[in-house]
């Protein structure tokens, strides 16, 4: 019986009580590294995704949107612009490169992206199987659509999987599949901008075209295409492009006028500027000087964690609180059970046990509680990240799963820190309890 | 001699001082500690153990004087040499038997030679008893136990603190004849302190305390 086994006799001699003291150290470590795991692959998840991308430029509105939109695929873009705004973009001096998205599809809720294989390239993404895309109506998927190569789809419009109205015109065909990247890019279908803008300026006449060969039934309850034969002509004019006024279904103008934009617009366009002069400068000359809206990914985002930071700081209290409760809990566990177990103590010490022995024993007591508590709590922590990572949405693309199953350097300084609050914690015992008073307790019988 | 005590006073707190009288044992002696209650005698096994330095006086543990060596020296002889036995017996119930008796070498780091436990168990009716918990012993198993362990490294002293005053006639007896045997066997000095008038024809050696005053022998 060393001090180590006489802690943990004493550790199972009171069930109950030890494992109150373990829960609580597991929740307050498991609510802490949760927390830091999560902000922190956040923050990167947040930088991975906007690695070379200096500013974005999009339609005006609001620079967040424009960022969650057209970097993170998160928020609907606010509009669309032209293709001219895009080609002088490309030809400005300050800019490197500037790769065009066209937005506005999906397939089964996997939103669909319009681009250039630069786009691939700026996420370093590489191939599963199968190759880039080449011709139009070719589309390389990204590794979390579970899309397999040469399967064909047709896109529907909108950012939801519940729009009715597809693009049934012409059928995607899966050219190619990409290895995960941990970025927002497992979750998007790519394909070439012109198969997007080649889709929505044919939209209306060759849907239909194809609903009919459909049969009526089908193309009854489609809504959406309901007028479509009152102007199958205006369709193919996008130069004179007003047929809005060419019909009174009001709900719908709006919406088929943003999607056949798309068949000569872009939605934004990530930029690279040459230096990074040229990156605190552009933004302000292409907001002053142009219609369109420039974005500084790291600006929005640092903003946005900001704002997020109020909710961290309150599950980080939270967290605070657990732990400052399992060494209240500990103290006064420690305390009660050393009441009750002086006369076992005083018996060590006429055994011939030093009195650092015991104060060795209620310390090492304390460390397996709090150490074991930790552990567990830290293995929680990762656990509940990871189901997390894989399970809500929105962390999809941001947060890689796996590398919440990683050891972390955090574990090892919340383990570090669990075990300095046990020991502190039983400091006050552990002393009290080799200052013992023998002969005075032997005397009492 | 094995152990002496000379001219020991105790001084504590508001209590009058304790004078306590001079003891010497002999190797392999047997000797009764008589006196009231309150007279000292749990004091002066305190003292004689190194566990409470006396306010005046001194303890030779084999020629040496004992609260000369510091504490920590105190308690790693305290655990060789001395044997211990307690009124309400102190076995830690969260152990096993043989944990509670093992305690002795584990505390004293000392190594016990194989098959030491087991024999010792066997002779004191406990074989059966050795892998339970000790809180499920019955009073009787319990004090064998404490014997048990208190003998287990051969000490050169075995000292009992009021060892029979809960039990009847009978067992007062037997418990008795079970230390005397034991000390014999091993080779200890016995000493033990009691008010318990029962014992005193068993013991050739009677040393007796008063309630209060001076020394007395
Ligand atoms: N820690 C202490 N502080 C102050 N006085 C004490 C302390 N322990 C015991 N005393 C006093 O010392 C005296 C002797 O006590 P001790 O326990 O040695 O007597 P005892 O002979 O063993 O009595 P009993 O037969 O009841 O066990 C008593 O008057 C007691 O009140
Ligand atoms: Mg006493």
């Amino acid at each position: 019986m060393n001090a180590v086994s006489l802690a943990v006799a004493a550790i199972r001699a009171r069930p109950l009580q030890s494992a109150l003291c373990i829960l609580s150290a597991t929740l307050g470590s498991a609510l802490l590294v949760l927390v830091f795991l999560l902000s922190q692959t956040i923050a990167s998840g947040f930088q991975r995704n906007a690695e070379g991308i200096d500013i974005v430029a999009g339609a005006k509105g609001s620079p967040l949107q424009l960022v969650l939109s057209s970097v993170y695929h998160a928020d609907v873009p606010a509009g669309n612009i032209e293709m001219s705004d895009y080609l002088a973009l490309q030809r400005d001096r300050h800019v490197r490169q500037a790769i065009p998205l066209a937005l506005g599809d999906n397939y089964q809720g996997w939103r669909m992206v319009g681009s250039t294989p630069d786009y691939l390239k700026l996420y370093q993404a590489e191939f599963a199987q199968g190759q880039v895309f080449a011709q139009p109506f070719e589309a390389v998927v990204g590794a979390a659509t579970g899309m397999k190569l040469g399967e064909s789809f047709a896109a529907r419009h909108g950012f939801a999987a519940d729009s009715n109205d597809i693009h049934d015109a012409a059928m995607y065909t899966v050219t190619g599949v990409l290895k995960p990247t941990g970025t927002v890019l497992d979750k998007l279908i790519i394909t070439s901008m012109e198969s997007v803008q080649t889709l929505h300026s044919g939209h209306h006449h060759e849907d239909h075209e194809d609903a009919q060969a459909e049969g009526h039934e089908k193309h009854d309850d489609h809504d959406a295409h309901d007028h479509d034969e009152a102007h199958d002509h205006d369709a193919h004019d996008h130069d004179a492009h007003d047929h809005d006024e060419a019909h009174d279904h009001d709900a719908h103008d709006h919406d088929e006028a943003a999607e056949e934009a798309l068949g000569h617009q872009v939605t934004a366009v990530l930029i690279k500027t040459r230096s990074p002069i040229d990156r605190m400068n552009l933004p302000r000359q292409i907001n002053q000087s142009s219609d369109l809206l420039a974005a500084v990914p790291s600006l929005e985002m640092a903003r946005l964690t900001k704002s997020l930071g109020i909710g961290k700081t309150l599950i980080l209290a939270l967290g605070v609180g657990f732990v400052v409760l399992s060494a209240l809990i500990l103290l006064a566990s420690l305390a009660s059970s050393l009441a009750v177990r002086r006369y076992d103590l005083a018996v060590l010490r006429v055994l011939g046990a030093s009195p650092g022995k015991l104060l060795l024993t209620v310390v090492a007591e304390a460390v397996l509680l709090s150490g074991v508590g930790t552990v567990i709590g830290l293995a929680v922590g990762h656990g509940v990240g990871y189901i997390a990572a894989l399970n809500i949405d929105t962390l999809q693309g941001i947060v890689l799963p796996e590398t919440f199953l990683q050891v972390h350097v955090l574990d090892g300084v919340f383990l570090l820190l669990g075990l300095v609050i046990g020991i502190t914690a039983s400091l006050i015992p552990a002393i009290s309890a080799a200052r013992t008073d023998i002969a005075g307790l032997l005397a009492k019988g | 001699m094995i152990l002496a005590s000379n001219s020991i006073v105790v001084r504590r707190g508001e209590s009058p001082p304790l004078y306590l009288p001079d003891l010497s044992i002999a190797s392999g002696a047997q000797l009764l500690l008589m006196g009231p209650s309150g007279s000292g005698k749990t004091t002066l096994l305190s003292v004689l153990a190194g566990l409470l330095p006396p306010t005046e006086g001194n303890v030779l543990l084999e020629q040496q004087n004992f609260y000369a060596l510091s504490s920590v020296a105190r308690d790693r002889i305290r655990g060789k040499t001395f044997g211990f036995i307690f009124q309400t017996l102190h076995l830690l119930p969260s152990l096993t038997v043989a944990q509670n008796v093992m305690l002795a070498a584990d505390m004293a780091k000392v190594a016990v030679e194989p098959g030491r436990l087991e024999d010792l168990l066997a002779k004191l009716g406990l074989a059966d008893k050795a892998d339970r918990k000790s809180a499920a012993l019955s009073q009787g198993e319990q004090q064998r136990a404490a014997i048990a362990r208190a003998v287990l490294l051969r000490p050169k002293l075995l000292i009992a603190d009021e060892p029979t005053s809960a039990l009847d006639d009978a067992n007062t007896d037997a418990v008795v004849t079970l230390l005397q045997d034991q000390a014999t066997e091993t080779g200890a000095a016995l000493l033990i302190a009691t008010h318990d008038a029962r014992l005193l024809d068993r013991f050739d050696t009677v040393v007796t305390l008063k309630t209060q005053g001076g020394p007395v022998s």
